[in-house]
């Protein structure tokens, strides 16, 4: 309870809010959901306004919509993105329910019909520091091998970076990589990348709509310090049988999707394969042919409508990497599911329940001769998560929830054989519990100003049976000293238990008609961290849970910013936003720190706050023939740890001073478009030994006064080219080829062919080991030419 | 409460991950590595700290320890000694309890030497150090030695019916260099019975020193490891580091030593190693290995270095085309 005391005032204010919203006139309500009329799925976000009295919502993640208005007959445009709108006459004497399903609008026939999205128009919703990036858009940007891919696509927006080229995951606003929270269809993913980090997880053939919050993040959200990447897969076709497929240079894809019952439900299955060990098989070089590298994965979904009022979902991903050669190897990879309930009370109150299961796991495998070696390390948690929204009236929409989340985590398991004796040791499993409650509103005051108030509870327990380590206390910077024995807790018993309020807010002001600003608040929680001492994060790398040593990371960030469209039809999106972050118990590592199967690893864990502040500026071009965007970000992410670089603050493994991004597209005609990215940024900052000593023949490298990223890798410079060549095109009428669709994408990666530099270490020198060097590691050194072709029918 | 130790099973688990990745970006052919001029970085200031370098062992009656001044990461000079310091060894153990006074050798400035001094198992070894108004003290304990048994279960039968000590296989080639094809040593050795073993291994090539970052080689045993003879792949690190240095060649001789060293020790050189051959995508920030020597005053200069002891275990082999070669492919 005493949590629960700190915020009673916060927790007063927003109730009393909530009752002011609850009080409503007499009205009546239109709903529906809007769908897409080609192939039956979901729109979201999609609008619907009501003509004359200016009143208008979007469709929820569920493609529904509710609005109350005053009895009357009124003209209604239901309008998306890229859609041809409709005008729908509606009598509204009692409640109604309108279905519509919208056309995508071709580019010749329907142009004029395709009006600007007047209520998701960023100058008038509010939302704030959110980056979404249409799947259509990223298909037409260069990717590495020709190989479309979300994250890769995301890191061009501002306010999001990576650490180097092929390093697993992203940073958001000076986030580490693990205070994303990833989730596919709700489903949490522990590592979102394939064959490293070059290639993400998501298959964008199954993959409808993608959403990142940095900021502003909604109540619905928690769990993670920095961002919500929430992936949405697409349902299946309910019309037709439908295939998508691509064939590349390092893997092919194929999805199917198609109804179960026409109108009523269906499913979408997709597939993809790396084969660069297919063709290692052909090599005669024994070492090649013996080399494993692939990857694999597959998503899955299907969903069916039981009745006007309910709908359940399906959904699965399952993936791995391998990687091995003569018997020493390693493989990952995420398998979840989930499943959901879209319920209808009434016409106003909707409801989604999700349930899920998440695994990560990893494994080391090493067999030589007779003796065998295996390491395993995994980490599951499965959810309950019931989540409503009440369309109280036209100017509030309130939404509450909870969510239970229990973990488990295996540190890590050895088993193997010696020719006389085989061994097994495992670390203890450790288990935690994450429950939390939210309630939110969004309240549109007047015509100008729109708030969202909420507020999420958080609690967390870390429970028995395992065993708990006292630590004492030492010069700061060095291994914790462990008092022996640990204290051991029984099944289900509480060993910490941490319990957080989370307030949430956001405003919006229109200035006029064009332009707007926007405030946000929130506070976050996380309960469990990725361990990790690395500039790139490996996908060996452990998740460790909060414990009594361990306290939970909290971060609070504040966001404002300014948003205009200007061009004749709208067309150019500007904004400018500046973010100020804090952070609490942030996780560093003794020198030298033991963090693979340790068991008294929190010994080797230091704690500290960081700080993250910067500016973030987006010009975007939605329409025409030439669209694209300029994303660039002045920011700057510290870390202050006492033991550490004496105690000063000092650069985060990913502060990046600048980074601009430059993404523009040209749809030259039917048959050609072309697609073009530009890169650049600050290197990253690293840690110099200064001085060495000798030490029986071995030069020892030593760092001063322990001091931690003191000098930087020289900068990021790269330009990436695209052509898209539309072989086949759906044509109206012609037999067999009626719906084939198909095209060709080359690409030229680093076409500049820099050695960018990922990193720098230092080495004694191979030919003389008394000499010292510093050696530049790029990932890529050379130009890299794609070639994909891509179908659907 | 688990028992067993676990780093060199550990080391094993990174070694896979990093031998695996390193395969992986080698065969993709795409990452890249320039060496290139720090100046580009700039240099970081840093303090001169005195240098400690000794290992008391039993190889010979001299003994030495070397003092000198640490220097810029990339100063590729020699060394500047420390000249004028007083060096004492205590040596004790259940018997003998003695001051040693070592000299400075005036023929290389910063060596100080004595001859008459064997390590001994189950001895402590303690160093004081005066200069220049400065006392730094260290101590290290010499454990249990070692001797050639080997434990015959572990492998089965070799084909020509014999258990020899090194052994030689023939390889095609190395995934790091597939055109070097050589004899890969192989080591049969049986750790002591009983928990806490720690070893540091090395070999020499026709008398001289491999001494490749990637040669530096230690090993502990474990309840899954105890008593048992030792197990590659860390015998891979007795090999010739290629394509940096050629594969061993048939007619050449082969050492390979082996330093009983206490767990303190193994741990100092493990951080070495992890400190020397740090790289790529995965690489560790550098940080400070330990020191065993101390500045007996609060808030003098901080040392640098190791003070350890040893005894040893070597044995040669000349390298016969196909006689002493086993599993052949």
């Amino acid at each position: 309870m005493k949590y629960l005391e700190r915020g009673k005032t916060s927790v007063l204010m927003v109730m009393m809010l909530l009752c002011s919203a609850w009080a409503s006139a007499q009205n009546v309500t239109l709903s529906g959901v809007v769908k897409d009329k080609k192939n039956g799925e979901d729109l979201i976000g999609a609008t619907v306004f009501i003509q004359g009295i200016n009143k208008g919502a979007a469709t929820n993640l569920y493609g529904f919509y509710s609005l109350s208005v005053p009895k009357g007959d009124y003209t209604v445009t239901f309008s998306y993105t890229g859609y041809a709108s409709i005008d729908r006459k509606v009598n509204l004497q009692a409640n109604t329910k309108v279905n519509i399903d919208l056309e995508e609008a071709t580019q010749t026939k329907d142009a004029v019909e395709v009006v600007a999205n007047k209520l998701v128009d960023q100058t008038k919703t509010i939302e704030m520091s959110v980056a979404k990036v249409e799947m259509k858009t990223i298909a037409k940007m260069p990717a590495l091998l020709g190989e479309v891919d979300l994250v890769r696509s995301i890191q061009l927006l501002p306010g999001v970076s990576t650490v180097g080229e092929g390093a697993t995951g992203f940073n958001v606003r000076g986030g580490a990589v693990d205070q994303n929270l990833i989730i596919l269809d709700e489903a949490p993913l522990f590592n979102s990348s394939h064959l490293l980090g070059f290639f993400s997880i998501f298959n964008p053939d199954a993959v409808r709509d993608v959403k990142l919050y940095k900021g502003g993040i909604p109540a619905q959200y928690g769990g993670r310090l920095s961002s919500v990447l929430d992936v949405r897969l697409k349902e299946g076709n309910n019309k037709r049988l439908a295939v998508n497929g691509g064939v590349g240079l390092i893997f092919s894809r194929l999805s199917v999707e198609a109804p179960i019952k026409k109108d009523k439900g269906s499913f979408i299955i997709a597939g993809r394969r790396s084969y660069g060990d297919l063709f290692l098989k052909l090599s005669s070089d024994e070492n090649l042919k013996n080399t494993q590298l692939y990857f694999y994965d597959l998503t899955a979904k299907a969903n069916y409508t039981l009745d006007e009022r309910n709908k359940v979902f399906i959904s699965g991903y399952f993936g791995k990497d391998v990687v091995g050669l003569n018997g020493f190897g390693f493989n990952y990879g995420n398998t979840t599911a989930s499943a959901r309930w879209n319920h209808l009370f009434n016409d106003k109150m909707f409801m989604n329940l999700t349930a899920y299961y998440s695994d990560y796991s990893y494994g080391l495998a090493a067999s030589q001769e007779r003796i065998s070696f295996n390491w395993d390390s995994r980490i599951r948690n499965y959810s309950f998560k019931p989540d409503f929204t009440y369309y109280a009236n036209s100017n509030n929409t309130i939404s509450f929830g909870a969510q239970v989340i229990n973990y488990i985590t295996n540190p890590g398991k050895i088993y193997g054989t010696g020719s006389d004796r085989s061994f097994e040791r495992e670390l203890a499993q450790k288990y935690g519990t994450e429950a939390a409650i939210y309630i939110a509103n969004e309240q549109k005051v007047n015509e100008r100003l729109t708030l969202q108030y909420g507020l999420r509870y958080s609690y967390y327990a870390y429970l028995g049976p395992g065993e708990s380590y006292t630590l004492r206390d030492t010069i700061p910077g060095v291994r914790k000293p462990v008092v022996e024995p640990a204290n051991s807790y029984k099944s289900g018993e509480i060993i910490a238990d941490y319990g957080n309020l989370e307030p949430r807010f956001s405003a919006k002001y229109e200035l006029n008609e064009k332009s707007s600003v926007k405030a946000s608040y929130n506070r976050m929680t996380q309960y469990l961290q990725l361990v990790s001492n690395t500039t790139a994060v490996t996908p060996v790398d452990v998740y460790t849970l909060a414990s009594k040593n361990i306290k939970p990371q909290i971060a609070d960030q504040l966001a404002l910013g300014y948003f205009r469209n200007f061009g004749p039809d709208r067309d150019y999106e500007f904004s400018i936003e500046g973010f100020y972050k804090v952070f609490q118990n942030q996780t560093d590592y003794v020198p030298g720190a033991d963090l693979l199967i340790n068991e008294k690893l929190e010994a080797d864990l230091l704690f500290g706050d960081g700080r993250a502040y910067g500016l973030e500026f987006y010009l975007k071009k939605n329409t025409g023939k030439f669209t694209g965007w300029i994303s660039y970000t002045l920011s700057r992410t510290e870390r202050q740890v006492t033991g550490l670089n004496a105690g000063d603050w000092y650069p985060s493994r990913f502060d990046k001073t600048h980074n601009l991004s430059v993404v523009a597209m040209y749809d030259l005609n039917e048959k050609w478009s072309f697609g073009s990215n530009l890169q650049y940024s600050t290197g990253v900052p690293l840690t110099f030994p200064s001085s060495r000593f000798s030490q029986q023949g071995i030069i020892v490298p030593s760092v001063d006064d322990n001091k931690i990223n003191n000098y930087r890798v020289p900068y990021y410079f790269r330009i990436d080219l695209s052509a898209t060549w539309q072989l086949h095109k759906r044509v109206e009428g012609q037999g067999f080829w009626k719906n084939y669709e198909s095209n060709l994408v080359f690409s030229l990666y680093n076409v500049l062919g820099r050695r960018n530099p990922f990193g720098i270490y230092f080495q004694a020198d191979p030919k003389n080991s008394q000499q010292t060097q510093a050696v530049q590691f790029s990932v890529f050194g050379s130009i890299i030419p794609g070639v994909t072709y891509n179908f659907n029918f | 409460m688990m028992t067993f130790n676990i780093s060199y099973i550990k080391r094993l688990g990174k070694l896979i991950f990093h031998f695996a990745l390193l395969a992986c970006l080698c065969q993709t052919l795409v990452s890249c590595t320039d060496v290139i001029d720090p100046n580009i970085i700039g240099e970081p200031s840093f303090t001169k700290r005195p240098v400690i370098d000794a290992l008391i062992n039993d190889k010979s009656d001299d003994q030495v320890v070397i003092l000198t001044w640490s220097q810029a990461y990339f100063d590729n000079n020699l060394p500047k000694p420390i000249t004028g310091a007083t060096v004492v060894v205590k040596e004790k153990n259940a018997t003998t309890d003695r001051d040693l006074t070592f000299t400075e050798d005036p023929n290389r400035p910063g060596y100080y030497v004595y001859n008459g001094l064997r390590a001994k198992e189950l001895t402590t070894y303690s160093l004081t150090i005066n200069h220049d108004g400065e006392t730094y003290k260290a101590q290290t304990y010499c454990p249990r030695r070692l001797s050639w048994v080997q434990n015959p279960a572990f492998y089965d039968k070799p084909m020509d019916g014999r258990y020899d000590t090194l052994y030689f296989q023939f390889r095609k080639g190395t995934p790091a260099a597939p055109n070097d094809s050589g004899y890969q040593v192989q080591l049969r050795i049986a750790d002591i019975r009983g928990l806490g073993d720690c070893y540091r291994l090395l070999s020499y090539r026709n008398g001289k020193l491999l001494n490749q970052p990637g040669n530096l080689n230690v090993y502990q045993d474990g309840p899954a490891l105890d008593g048992i003879n030792f197990i590659p792949p860390a015998l891979i690190r007795l090999n010739p580091v290629t394509p940096n240095d050629s594969a061993f060649r048939a007619g050449q001789n082969v050492t390979i030593e082996i330093q009983c060293i206490d767990r303190d020790s193994y741990d100092y050189w493990l951080q070495v190693q992890d400190q020397i051959t740090n790289g790529g995508l995965f690489a560790e920030p550098p940080a400070n290995v330990p020191c065993n020597i101390k500045n007996q005053r609060e808030g003098g200069l901080r040392p640098l270095g190791w003070f350890g002891s040893a005894t040893t275990l070597t044995q040669s082999a000349v390298i016969q085309p196909r006689v002493n070669v086993e599993y052949p492919k």
